[in-house]
């Protein structure tokens, strides 16, 4: 049996321990053979930022770890193009390669997911 | 089609105006716990929720008093009724 | 249908807990299939064997505790979550050498494999917030 998961991070990183759950179950995903996609909206696009310094306030990077998701074979990452445009971001403030989704793209890539876990 | 559940009070969290950000037509919403408030007919989330199928569970209208409040185009659904919606929607999304 | 539930809020705290709760009960009473209900983030409280709430006041755990005994519903606290938050089982309590252990009779520690797992063989997972 293969689920199409979708986990949307919507949280910035630090403040709360949602932002860093919602990576810990994508990690343990990529074990499984499912497949996995996650996409960054809202706040949550914080978490992609170059340049963070997690140690200033006691807690692990979140560069770091999805720095490392390639390596674990999670390559579906999108972030939603409005959330990025207002934050003035671009794909080169981000320490991982990420699609770029338009609202009605994000609205196919929830419908096209069998479970969605929202963060 | 998704069944989009949100919680906390649009007044005191973005949740509802991302779930609005991403609904698609074809989906719903159904407001439980503190975001019933949405569809009291103060709210100024009226408009936006007229728009699109919205259920409020009707344990959560009663125990705030709303019962007399709400706009009439929310239908109330009982606790099996929520879970017979999360049935009809080949998914379910929770926004808190 | 088979179900699983995913429970982030803490009891007592948020009335997520609560809610699921009724929800299970009634999609349980509806004849359906309740599988696991996964506890995470504040969550892991529900599973507090000290837990002691006013005699007139909702008792949350025991309650899911109940349901799980009368149903067979997996219910996982996720040891992650609960580790840090001061759940532990007897067992994790003898490794890291604290004592006995407080986890729920009726509960399991377990990691995040359950929810993923949980995620692929249920027909549909809902998530109760915080």
């Amino acid at each position: 049996m293969t689920k199409r998961i979708l986990i949307i991070c919507r949280k910035p990183p630090y403040g709360s321990s949602l932002g860093r759950e919602a990576l810990d179950i994508a990690l343990a995903s990529s074990v499984f053979d499912q497949s996995l996609s996650i996409l960054f909206t809202g706040e949550g696009v914080w978490q992609l930022h170059k340049g963070q310094k997690g140690q200033q306030v006691d807690q692990k990077g979140y560069d770091k770890l999805l720095s490392a998701f390639p390596l674990y074979e999670i390559n579906d990452l999108y972030v939603d193009a409005k959330s990025i445009e207002q934050r003035q971001l671009t794909q080169d403030d981000f320490v991982v390669d990420t699609q770029t989704l338009n609202s009605d793209e994000v609205k196919q890539l929830m419908a096209e997911h069998d479970v969605l876990l929202n963060f | 089609m998704i069944l989009h559940i949100v919680n906390p009070s649009p007044f005191d969290s973005q949740a509802l105006a991302d779930c609005l950000k991403h609904i698609s037509e074809q989906d719903s919403i159904l407001l439980i716990e503190n975001a019933v408030v949405a569809a009291d007919q103060s709210s100024p989330f009226l408009e936006q929720l007229m728009s699109h199928t919205v259920y409020v569970l009707k344990n959560d209208v009663e125990a705030r008093g709303l019962q007399d409040r709400l706009h009439e185009h929310f239908s109330l659904v009982s606790d099996d009724g929520f879970v017979e919606l999360t049935i009809a929607h080949a998914s379910s999304m929770s926004w808190y | 249908m088979k179900f699983s539930l995913l429970i982030l809020g803490s009891p007592y705290s948020d009335q997520s807990v609560s809610t699921a709760l009724r929800f299970a009960k009634s999609l349980l009473g509806k004849g359906h299939e309740l599988y696991r209900v996964f506890f995470y983030h504040d969550g892991v409280h529900c599973g507090n064997q000290l837990t002691t709430p006013p005699q007139d006041e909702q008792n949350l755990p025991e309650q899911w505790a109940e349901l799980a005994k009368a149903h067979q519903v997996d219910m996982v606290v996720c040891i992650a979550s609960a580790l840090r938050r001061g759940i532990l089982n007897d067992s994790e309590a003898d490794r890291h050498e604290k004592g006995t252990g407080n986890l729920k009779s009726g509960f399991d520690i377990s990691g995040l494999g359950q929810l993923v797992e949980a995620s692929i063989v249920s027909d549909r997972v809902i998530t109760f917030g915080s």
